[in-house]
Parts: C-alpha cells; structure tokens; sequence
C-alpha cells in the first residue's frame, strides 16, 4: 500500500459531497456521534452492493479497498441526484464520435 | 515578505529572447542558471522528478551555435524551460509520477513537446506531478511531495505541481502542464505563476499520458501573460495524431493580446463563483477587478445557469474515463499505484453509463449556458480558488464559512472551465497576510486566448504581483 506523507486510506472527495449525503439522508440535526453509526450502515451497505456486482465489472474488489471505495461511489452517486434529474430533453452528449 | 528579482531571474521570457538573439546573453550562460537553482533548491522544493543538465548543456549549445550562425528560430530559441512528466519525452525517463511507469523510457516526443524542440527551446527537466495527473495536492508518495516555494510546509497544488514550484523559483522560464480539472490553473494560483488552460482541442494531447480524453487539456505555466502568448504559439495547432486537434488557424497571439481594455466587457458571476470564499481572497479578486473598471472595461454582473452539477459531473467523466484507461494496469499492477489514485480507478468500475452519458450531455447545455452569457460579455472573471493552500497531508481546506476537502474546493472554479473547454488563465492578483499568492481567472469564449491574455496583460500592466518571487530563502 503506497502511503502520502499522512493522509490515510480515505475518500478524496468529499466535504460539500459527504455533507449533502448525510443531509439528504435527515441526521442534519443529529449530533456527529449519532451520524458515525449511521454512516457506517450506510457503507456497509454499499461495500455488500458492490461486492455483488463482482460479475458485472468483471473484477473483485479486495477487501481493504472495499470501505473506502464504497465510501467514494456513495459520495458520487449521492450528489448525482441533482445531475439524473436534469431533463435535458434532446440534448446529445458533448463528445461525439465523427467518422472520418 | 516576497523578495525582489534580480539580474537573469528577473528575465521574462519575452526579454530574454532578444537578449540571446543579440548575443548579450547565451543559451548556455541561462541555461546554467537555471540548472545552478535546480541543484540548489531541488533537495528543498522538489519539482524535479528527473534533471536532464547534461542533454539540456547540449540543446543550449546547439542553440548559441544556431544563433550565431543566424538562423534564430523564434522567441523560444535557447530558453530552458520544463516539461510536467506526465509528456512522453524520446530517450528520457517519463513517469507521469507513478512507480507504474517508473522506468519508462519513450522512443516518441509528445506533439507538444516536439513543438518546443522546434522552437529551439531548452528542456532542463520532467516535473514533479501528482500520480498520473489524479489530484490537486502533489503529494506523491513515489517521488516525495513537491513543496509550496512560499512555505515549504504546505501544497504547491496540483497536479502539475512541480511546474509551478519550478516556475515560480525561474528553475526553468516556463513549463508545460496538463488541465483535466484545474491542473494547470490550481498550481499556478498558488504558486503565484500564471497558468493558461487554452481551448480544448487548441494544442495536441498526443504523449501526454490521459487522464480522462474528454477533459483533458495542454498548456503553459509561465511568470507572465506575454510568455504564456509566446509559449502557445509553439505548441497550438493541428495535429493529425489527436483526433481531437482543431485545425483552426494559430494566430499570433502576442500581436493580438496588445492593446487595452478600454471597452471590453467583463462578466462578474453573480452566482457559484463568489460563494463560500476566504475573505481575502474574495477581496483581493474584487480590488483587481475594480482596477479593470478603472482601466476603462465595463463590469456587468452576470448569473451562468446550472453550475451545481458540474462537481457531479466532472466526478462521472474522469472516473469513468481515467479508470477505463487504466484498466489493464489496474489488472497487472495494481499495488504499484498511491491509496488516493487506486481508490479513486477502483470507483471508476461501479458508475454506470447512463450517468456517464448524462455528464456528457449536461456539458453541452452548460457551454450553451456560458454561450448566451458571452453573447453580452468578453470574459468572466472570479476567484481561481476558494482557499488557501493546506500543509502537506491535510486534506481540509477553510473555504470562508465552509470548511471542505481540498479536492472538492479547488475544483470548484476551475472544473466549470475543464467541461465547457473554454480558455481559462490565472494570474496574480495579490497575497494574503500569510504572504501566499492569490489567483485571479479569466475565462472567454473557446478559441479567444488572445482576449483572455489581453484582460491578463492589461492587469499585469498595472500591478506588480506577477514579478513577485519567493523569499530568498528558497531561491
């Protein structure tokens, strides 16, 4: 495992990403010590939900990366609510093939 | 307090250049300069990943033979200046900051670093990076962290940190970055260099090591606007071997980045840019563009539609891209990567496509959004970054009232600029009382470089900021 100066194994994105995702959940009003549990549910959760998705991507998610992984997907996913609701109507992608 | 520059040092690129086509300085007697601060400050700072002295003695040689013999070729010819690792350079060692390719020695030079050679220019030596271009912090466990030339204790930023350090300290005049989501931008903000991402497509990605296709870009670190003008011109254009190469024609952007901003319309975002910012460095964005009011632009507020899935969506596209590319490393050499990057090529496997694909479509609706706010203005200016720099190993920032990882805030302005592909530049625009530098953006409509270096030019025209270096200590 390749360790930087002090950071330990963690998500790198996270603080506006991590805050809506324990909001939107509802214990914005809850004290720190009562989000650890839940949070810690809700990565259980989602290292199970990956790990099932083992013969989807083809490849297995070692367990000393799954919590920090999940931790990251979850982020991302949670604060892609905004972006799965956009109607973006007959908008194609910015990035088109072109035949040559 | 920053310390004055003097004799060599003090030499913009677009100085020194008559200075050596004159023949009052040679290619070798700069060259050994910069070579000399190298060795010296490189054991401090460590913005070299690989010091290439005895082939840059050569280049510098040929150059002073090829001057003298009267066949000058440009502004760059005989300069030294750097190049990030993450560039593919023939016969020299390109790690793009990973132990995965950490004895890599390509037989090619990426498109734009064959452009320098042509140029005439002097490669002194690879940059220290964050591994594979996959960070803002530069903290690379492989290399060791390349250090803030203002405070050693803290990031220089990143990813091409090391060009900015080597930048700022004239280890080198100029340096050639990439910018997937601020990496050209972020470093020189903090660095208090000036760091231009040009428009997608302008200049070639072919040898630079990906990131993510879609978002990434080349560019220039440089001391001021007029070099980064100088430094786009060798290496903008139409590359047969990037399919994503525009064939627009490369003005000459020096010729047209002259003149005022007497008239020029400036957007001042009346959202997203200015919220959750540290105080000074709010205030110091604010005085620079009350200067450009009173060098005769005219300010107008500005609201740019649908800012807050950029995050989102820039998360989507460069996870999903970036592990995409790394997966057949990511099957072989798994462990060879740091924590930060295998996480993050790790995650890449559990987002779907539909997500991706929506990322992708809301890019073209945020470039129709930033297209009808440029039907009224000529560039949008705003803070580069929302905070301060953290020491090395901290991964929290204070971004004014919110306190945030550094990664999610110093994308924040910069990733806007990466998904629209619209040219983005920073500049000096002042230091905090910690005696760190602030960075000013200008971002303008794709292909007008020559319009963001004009409002750049025009600010460093009036201010001293960008000639400030750090303090003798570290020089």
């Amino acid at each position: 495992m390749k360790q930087k100066s002090q950071i330990a194994m963690s998500m790198q994105r996270g603080a506006i990403s991590r805050r809506d995702w324990i909001a939107t959940a509802t214990f914005a009003a809850v004290g720190a010590t009562v989000y650890a549990p839940v949070a810690a549910a809700q990565q259980t959760s989602w290292v199970a939900t990956l790990k099932s998705m083992e013969p989807m991507t083809g490849s297995m998610l070692p367990d000393k990366w799954a919590a920090p992984v999940a931790d990251l997907v979850g982020i991302i996913l949670e604060s892609s609510k905004g972006l799965r609701s956009l109607d973006l109507r007959g908008t194609e992608p910015a990035t088109i093939f072109r035949a040559l | 307090m920053p310390a004055p520059a003097s004799s060599i040092d003090a030499l913009t690129i677009a100085q020194l250049g008559p200075l050596l086509r004159a023949r009052k300085l040679s290619s070798l007697e700069v060259t050994e300069s910069c070579l000399q601060r190298i060795e010296r400050l490189n054991p401090k700072l460590n913005a070299f990943i690989t010091v290439t002295a005895e082939s840059a003695r050569r280049e510098a040689r040929q150059a002073d033979r090829e001057i003298q013999a009267g066949k000058y070729r440009g502004p760059l010819h005989g300069v030294p200046l750097s190049i990030k690792d993450l560039f593919a350079t023939r016969g020299v060692r390109t790690t793009a900051g990973s132990e995965v390719l950490a004895n890599w020695i390509p037989d090619f030079d990426a498109t734009a670093v064959h452009r320098l050679r042509e140029a005439g220019a002097v490669i002194v030596g690879k940059t220290n990076m964050h591994e594979f271009a996959y960070g803002v912090t530069n903290d690379n466990a492989h290399y060791g962290p390349a250090r803030n030339p203002w405070n050693p204790t803290l990031i220089p930023g990143g990813s091409s940190g090391g060009s900015g350090v080597a930048v700022a300290t004239v280890q080198g005049f100029a340096s050639l970055g990439s910018d997937t989501g601020g990496s050209i931008r972020i470093p020189s903000a903090i660095c208090g260099t000036v760091g231009l991402k040009p428009t997608y497509g302008r200049v070639s990605r072919y040898g630079a090591i990906p990131l993510a296709w879609s978002l990434d870009h080349v560019g220039v670190i440089t001391r001021c606007s007029e070099d980064a003008a100088i430094m786009l011109k060798a290496i903008a254009g139409h590359d047969s071997l990037d399919a994503s190469s525009s064939d627009r024609t490369v003005p000459d952007y020096r010729d047209e980045m002259r003149g005022t901003v007497r008239e020029m319309k400036i957007g001042v975002p009346a959202n997203y840019f200015f919220e959750h910012v540290n105080r000074e460095i709010a205030s110091a964005v604010r005085t620079a563009i009350s200067l450009l009011e009173q060098l005769g632009a005219k300010l107008t507020d500005v609201h740019i539609a649908n800012l807050e899935p950029c995050s989102a969506a820039e998360a989507q596209i460069n996870l999903v891209e970036a592990t995409s590319y790394h997966e057949k490393w990511l099957a072989e050499k798994a462990d060879e990567y740091e924590d930060d990057v295998r996480v993050n090529l790790e995650a890449g496997r559990y987002l779907i496509g539909t997500d991706y694909v929506k990322s992708q479509r809301f890019r073209s609706t945020l470039k129709e959004d930033f297209a009808r706010v440029l039907e009224t203005v000529d560039v949008i200016v705003s803070p580069m970054l929302p905070a301060f720099p953290p020491k090395i190993g901290e991964e929290w920032v204070q971004s004014g009232d919110m306190r945030e990882d550094v990664v999610d805030a110093f994308l924040r302005f910069a990733i806007p600029y990466d998904l629209t592909g619209m040219p983005s530049i920073s500049i000096p625009c002042g230091f905090g009382t910690n005696g760190l530098p602030i960075g000013l953006q200008i971002a303008g409509r794709p292909f007008a470089e020559s319009t963001v270096l004009r409002v750049a030019s025009a600010y460093e025209k009036a201010t001293d900021w960008h000639r400030r270096m750090p303090p003798l200590e570290m020089q």
